[in-house]
């Protein structure tokens, strides 16, 4: 009985082998391989021979050019770190509202739903690049300042920022998320939509017996909502930090042109690796912040 | 008893008066730019210029769009975005939950190493692993080898395959194309969610694994199928980067939209002052591009809300 019981498991583990090999293929080739290539290629000459790249290592020379000598890259770089550490707490925060709201049952709650969802169909910043003067036009019609500058102008939030006294840092902080409107909004999407299906997944009867104890709904939502929610936080945190990198067109566009059209390739790979660097830093801070905030509440 | 019930009563009014307030003022951010395109792009050069035109057109003309199509060669760009991008999001959805499948319901050696790589995967912005690709591309090879194989014997055995559609095809049945590492997360966290027995029934009755997840996981999987469909049709449809980096001249719609203006530059020449070309065109461009997914979304609408609600894709 129990050898049989063994068989079945190692049948199972060979089957578990064989479901999942080619992605580990996958993974070594497109994935881990390339990273370590890169990195190669970032402390190389790296010229193209007939049999392909030939890479003379030649140590830390690019990533000394790099930021040392030119920093318009580092600095695009350290101005894309701070934008995301700015925008990532506004775009969570108003997809989770956005998702309680459109949880909830109200008059053309589907309709709603429908706009909100607009920016996952739209999501690529094609269009929005191109509405937003990249291309467009010479008439100063930018769209998203366009847009903020409505909300800016109508309700003069400038004029009442600036009598409320705040520091200087916090009112500079606000002018620019006013200024940003537009972009944080239209980065929601997805998020707002992930939010909604993890909302889902809490059961009634949480909430019921939150009211039976007399929770108010602030308690409910800061003590059943958000434990709740936390593997659903951790996937939408991963997604718009990888989504607010690849956004960021000027740091990226840059890197990609050096690929498709000067075909630079070494000092590409160093710009790669600090861009990496930069995403690691992000990506750690974020984690610690999580691990300190929400995983503790759920324990 | 009355006045309270009367209290919680204006107390539900004030919330549903604040939650209008909010939502219809983000929903014109919203909306506003798909009216600001469709304004736009009905346009004739006359009334660019006329102060008076705010949102409505003097006189409507169709004019941009026929003028996009021709500036899009809109007929071979779409072919293009079908054959590299759209069958590639075909084959993630299929591939995807292979690999999830076996990560979510097989034990064996080195699976939380896995799991450390499909995080990473994720995490990876695609613009860090593009480089290596387009090099690979060139001359397709595993570890070296077949390189090495060149160098040694003189002949050369490896592919080159940049610039066809199996740059896009073979990353995703290798289940690392765009966003992969999503959709493998998306789905383990489903098919963790499904009960195991019927599945051990079927194993009892004789059925094996690749039997048993063809025709008793994936009917059931209907609704993270549909979600993760969508996702990875969408996304691929306004794939910019891939495309720009892996294709050389056929290129896909999404591309050839962003540089509009340079595809309307080599379709009608230099074009000066105030004309639609340079304002109409663009919008109706992205009308263009946004109108297919638009379309099914409006169809699929009831149907993917109603799956977001079912999957619990991240419970």
């Amino acid at each position: 009985m129990k050898k049989k019981k063994g068989g079945i498991e190692a049948i199972k583990r060979r089957y578990g082998v064989m479901f999942v090999a080619p992605w580990v293929v996958g993974i070594i080739l497109f994935v881990i391989i390339p990273i370590f290539t890169t990195f190669i290629y970032s402390i190389s000459n790296v010229s193209i021979g007939p049999a392909g790249p030939e890479a003379k290592i030649i140590g830390f020379g690019h990533y000394y050019k790099l930021l040392v000598e030119n920093t318009t890259f580092v600095d695009r770089l350290v101005a894309s770190i701070t934008s995301i550490f700015t925008s990532l707490p506004i775009i969570i925060a108003l997809s989770l509202i956005l998702a309680l709201i459109l949880n909830q049952d109200f008059k053309g709650r589907m309709l709603m739903r429908g706009i909100f969802f607009l920016p996952v169909i739209i999501s690529s910043g094609v269009v929005m690049s191109v509405l937003n003067g990249g291309n467009a036009t010479d008439m100063g019609a930018s769209l998203s300042s366009d847009v903020s500058t409505v909300y800016t102008e109508a309700l003069n939030f400038t004029e009442i920022l600036s009598r409320l006294n705040l520091p200087t840092e916090l009112n500079e902080l606000m002018q620019e998320y006013l200024a940003n409107t537009f972009n944080l909004i239209w980065s929601c999407g997805v998020q707002t939509l992930l939010f909604i299906a993890g909302l889902q997944t809490i059961p009634d009867q949480l909430y019921e017996v939150g009211k039976v104890e007399g929770a108010t709904a602030w308690e409910c939502f800061w003590f059943i909502t958000v434990p709740m929610l936390s593997r659903v936080l951790l996937l939408v945190l991963f997604y718009t930090m990888v989504e607010l990198f690849v956004d960021n067109s000027a740091l990226v566009n840059s890197i990609l042109e050096d690929i498709r059209w000067h075909n630079i390739y070494d000092n590409t790979s160093a710009k790669l690796w600090l861009y990496f660097a930069g995403v690691g830093i992000v990506i750690a801070a974020v984690m610690f912040l999580y691990s300190k905030l929400v995983l503790k509440k759920v324990n | 008893m009355s006045r309270n019930k009367s209290l919680t009563r204006s107390k539900g009014i004030a919330v549903g008066i604040i939650r209008y307030v909010f939502l219809i003022s983000f929903a014109y951010i919203l909306i506003y730019p798909v009216i600001y395109m469709m304004s736009n792009a009905l346009r004739t050069t006359v009334d660019y210029i006329d102060p008076s035109v705010v949102w409505l057109p003097k006189s409507i003309t169709f004019q941009n769009f026929k003028d996009a199509w021709a500036a899009l060669k809109f007929p071979t760009a779409l072919k293009n975005t079908l054959v590299y991008e759209i069958v590639s999001a075909g084959i993630e959805v299929f591939t995807c939950a292979v690999f999830a499948y076996g990560l979510s319901r097989f034990k064996f050696r080195f699976k939380s190493a896995l799991m450390f790589f499909l995080i990473l995967s994720i995490l990876i912005p695609d613009v860090m692993v593009l480089l290596p690709r387009v090099l690979n591309f060139k001359n397709l090879d595993f570890l070296g080898i077949l390189r090495l194989f060149y160098e040694i014997t003189g002949i050369d055995l490896r592919p080159d395959i940049f610039d066809t559609p199996l740059t896009f095809y073979l990353p995703s049945l290798l289940g690392v194309g765009l966003k992969g590492g999503m959709f493998i997360f998306i789905y383990m966290q489903f098919f963790s969610g499904l009960p195991v027995e019927l599945e051990e029934a079927a194993w009892i009755d004789g059925a094996g694994p690749i039997r048993t997840f063809l025709f008793i996981v994936l009917p059931s999987s209907g609704v993270v199928i549909l979600t993760v469909s969508i996702f990875s049709l969408i996304w691929h449809w306004n794939d910019y980067y891939l495309a720009l980096m892996y294709i050389m001249d056929n290129q896909t719609l999404s591309v050839l939209v962003h540089d509009i203006k340079q595809q309307v530059f080599l379709t009608f020449g230099e074009v000066g002052g105030i004309s639609s070309l340079i304002f109409g065109v663009p919008p109706a461009a992205c009308l263009l591009l946004i109108a297919p997914p638009l379309v099914i979304y409006l169809f699929l609408q009831k149907y993917f809300i109603k799956s977001i609600d079912r999957v619990g894709i991240v419970g």
